[in-house]
């Protein structure tokens, strides 16, 4: 086929694009134009707004190059901020540059950010395009629908494409309960025996101190501990505070007592867990599969992984990414191509073998190299079962903001959990009506 | 008469070279001029006015008058970061004051020349390296159970310090860093005032039978206000600022212990996405800043003294 492209040509797929955009602006369903993919020597620009680290930089090089190997004549510009700080920073740099008239056509972001961007109207809707397009129809069909729906708008609607996902799982250190002379740890263990577990891993004194466990010490590192106490910072619509919620307070007394009454955890300020883990001064920790690109390049293999320890009930937490088509995008049937070669089953293949966090498809972990490493690497997918999405509301900064401040002062013991807890609901409720005004408009 | 001439032939005015030499100066100074109109002075208009609006990024603003002013009375975080920023701007401009002048007097005496740059590198190292890498470091030293600080603190029978999470201690802990990441400045610019001090003056004073105590509070200082001075303005200003010292240490936390009033403007506008409220607590910390510098200027002609 000629690299050239026909006057004929151009104003059909010029007129493609723009239709698809307008047909975005008017509301008009967007499978009315989307029809069909752009031709193999279509021209243009795409810019994705993206994060992740190195090596997922490098993961999605490679997705971007199976694209241009389709679509040689498109350059695509993938604006990587490495680990940004917070989303809501994200978010803001990004409707800076929507405002500021730059391109961006397609959006990376995790679920903490999905929703702002969807009631900033940011993204595409994409559920007509999808039943209109048999590749992004399998590309949903392969993922979980749990993982899928969680990305959805509140109107039902899917915006985002999964990109990856992640658990919180318990790691733990087999050798060091081999030493203390414990069983591993039960697929069903309570917080009784978690604690008791952890008591029997921490001994010595000083530079030689062994703790039984590393808290994870952020919003979603603490999750599990409410979700396995049937609880969660937010109703189950994630429209107002539920801090009040005497399960709330048992957990985070639990938590709470687990660096300042039994003295398994070390204190949580300027703690890196996943830095005391594989150094041994810690038996186990939690975390999802982020830590395993560390473990791999380090060589370091003395872990496994458990379910979170139950109270009532064995649910635990996860995290997903996605990526969507921006309301601002020049040419959005060639955005969707890119996504295509971005959330294809070979860029999955390429997160389980450098062990960043979980593919979308459980497909793509059917295989020696996920399975070899941790031992019981299925857990990672067999936590989906019982499970629970982060929650994720358009004030998701805020949200995260007003509990870990106040989870710090209940941490250093210059609030009790009861006043802590207390004031912080006080400060979430304040902000949940806020943004409940604001999304009325 | 002569620009009527010149105006006859046609011909542009001649150019005096005193106009020449201002044409010059201001040509010079045109690039410093233009930076401060696009990157002070129009963002610095633009924050006033996005402190009467009730901002959105990508949506129409809101006048909304007084009411982020008006909001500010009732913030009693706005009241806690202003107090952690007081008490933060005290501690820090007089030890990175004080220890800065020690250092600086004490290398001025007479040490061989190898050992005077070698301190003088040490000394001034820290400013150099980046707030981020820094923060690693004490971040690990002050680590309660694990961290350097505290395991030699156990030798001496010294119970393990929560330098980053206890409320009181956190606020030592980044002053602590702070001084010693920029009292090298200070020691340095100091050095500098201390060398440019006639020596004639001590030797005069020794004759007259001053001793060392004499001789620094009689000479010493009063020479070296003019430095004092420079050194407590430019020491106050960057303190009120505060931001990374903080954020790469504890976040403003625990709770709100350490959170300075630019991390909080910070957190308002980035994070909560409350620009319009974010502009007007910056407009407050930008009159305080300027009223607190002029009345320094003030004072200054009691006791500055420029020889």
């Amino acid at each position: 086929m000629s690299g050239r492209f026909s006057r004929r040509e151009f104003l059909k797929y010029t007129g493609l694009g723009s239709a698809a955009a307008l047909a975005s602006a008017y509301g008009l369903p967007l499978s009315s134009v989307l029809a069909q993919a752009p031709p193999s020597d279509t021209a243009g620009n795409l810019v994705i707004y993206n994060f992740g680290g190195a090596q997922q930089q490098e993961m999605y090089s490679n997705a971007i190059g199976r694209f241009n190997e389709r679509y040689p004549n498109v350059v695509v510009e993938d604006l990587y901020i490495p680990w940004p700080e917070g989303w809501g920073h994200y978010i803001t740099n990004l409707k800076l540059r929507v405002a500021s008239g730059l391109p961006v056509d397609i959006i990376a972001i995790a679920i903490e950010g999905t929703r702002e961007t969807i009631f900033e109207d940011l993204v595409l809707p994409m559920d007509d395009v999808i039943a209109g397009d048999s590749d992004l129809q399998a590309i949903v069909d392969e993922v979980e629908p749990v993982l899928h729906d969680a990305l959805k708008g509140p109107d039902g609607q899917t915006y985002y494409f999964t990109r990856e996902w992640n658990n919180m799982i318990i790691h733990y250190n087999p050798v060091k309960f081999e030493e203390a002379g414990l069983d591993p740890p039960s697929t069903e263990w309570t917080w009784e025996d978690f604690l008791e577990t952890a008591l029997t891993l921490t001994h010595g004194e000083g530079g030689d101190k062994q703790f039984g466990f590393a808290l994870p010490y952020f919003n979603f590192g603490l999750t599990p501990w409410w979700h396995t106490n049937g609880t969660a910072t937010l109703t189950e619509d994630w429209t107002q505070s539920n801090l009040d919620d005497p399960k709330m307070l048992e957990s985070v007394k639990f938590v709470h007592s687990l660096v300042h009454e039994h003295g398994v955890a070390p204190s949580v300020e300027g703690v890196n867990p996943y830095e005391l883990f594989p150094a041994g001064t810690v038996a186990m920790t939690g975390a999802g599969r982020w830590p395993f690109a560390n473990y791999v390049s380090t060589d370091y293999r003395d872990v496994d992984i458990t379910p979170w320890p139950r109270k009532r009930a064995g649910t635990t937490v996860f995290g997903s990414g996605g990526w969507a088509v921006s309301k601002s995008a020049n040419n959005v049937p060639l955005a969707i191509e890119l996504i295509k070669d971005l959330a294809a089953f070979e860029t999955d293949e390429e997160a389980v073998a450098i062990g960043t966090s979980l593919p979308a498809r459980r497909s793509a972990t059917e295989n020696e190299v996920f399975n070899s490493f941790p031992a019981n690497a299925h857990r990672f997918f067999g936590s989906l079962e019982d499970i629970k999405p982060v929650p994720s509301p358009a004030n998701f900064a805020e949200l995260e903001s007003i509990f870990m401040r106040h989870m710090d002062q209940i941490m250093a013991n210059s609030l009790t959990p009861e006043q802590g807890l207390e004031m912080a609901h006080i400060e979430l409720s304040a902000a949940m009506d806020k943004l409940a005004e604001r999304m009325a408009g | 008469m002569r620009r009527t001439t010149m105006h006859k032939r046609g011909m542009l005015p001649e150019i005096t070279p005193k106009r020449r030499e201002a044409i010059v100066g201001y040509l010079f100074i045109l690039p410093t001029y233009v930076g401060f109109v696009i990157f002070i002075l129009y963002p610095l208009i633009e924050s006033i006015r996005i402190s009467f609006l009730e901002f959105s990024i990508l949506r129409e603003s809101t006048y909304i008058g007084l009411d982020n002013y008006a909001h500010m009375l009732g913030d009693s975080r706005l009241r806690i970061v202003y107090m952690n920023t007081i008490i933060f701007t005290l501690f820090a401009v007089f030890f990175n004051a004080g220890v800065g002048l020690l250092l600086a007097v004490m290398l001025n005496r007479r040490l061989p020349t190898l050992m005077r740059n070698l301190y003088r590198s040490v000394f001034f190292f820290p400013v150099l390296v980046a707030h981020t890498y820094i923060a690693v470091i004490w971040r690990f030293l002050y680590q309660q159970d694990t961290g350097v600080i505290n395991y030699y603190l156990s030798f001496l029978g010294i119970e393990a310090i929560p330098w980053l999470s206890n409320v009181h201690w956190a606020m030592a802990a980044i002053i602590i860093m702070d001084v010693w990441k920029n009292t090298g400045f200070a020691m340095l610019v100091f050095l500098a005032g201390l060398q440019s001090i006639p020596h004639e003056y001590y030797e005069a004073a020794q004759l007259d039978g001053a001793n060392e105590r004499q001789l620094f509070f009689r000479i010493t200082i009063p020479l070296l206000s003019p430095t004092i001075f420079f050194i407590l303005v430019i020491f106050m200003i960057g303190a009120l600022q505060v931001f990374d010292t903080i954020i790469v240490l504890t976040a403003g936390g625990p709770g709100d212990a350490t959170r300075s009033v630019v991390l909080y403007i910070w957190e308002l506008a980035f994070r909560n996405f409350n620009m319009g409220y974010a502009a007007a607590v910056s407009m407050t910390l930008f009159a305080i800043i300027l009223v607190l510098t002029a009345l320094q200027f003030v004072i200054s002609r009691r006791w500055v003294h420029y020889e």
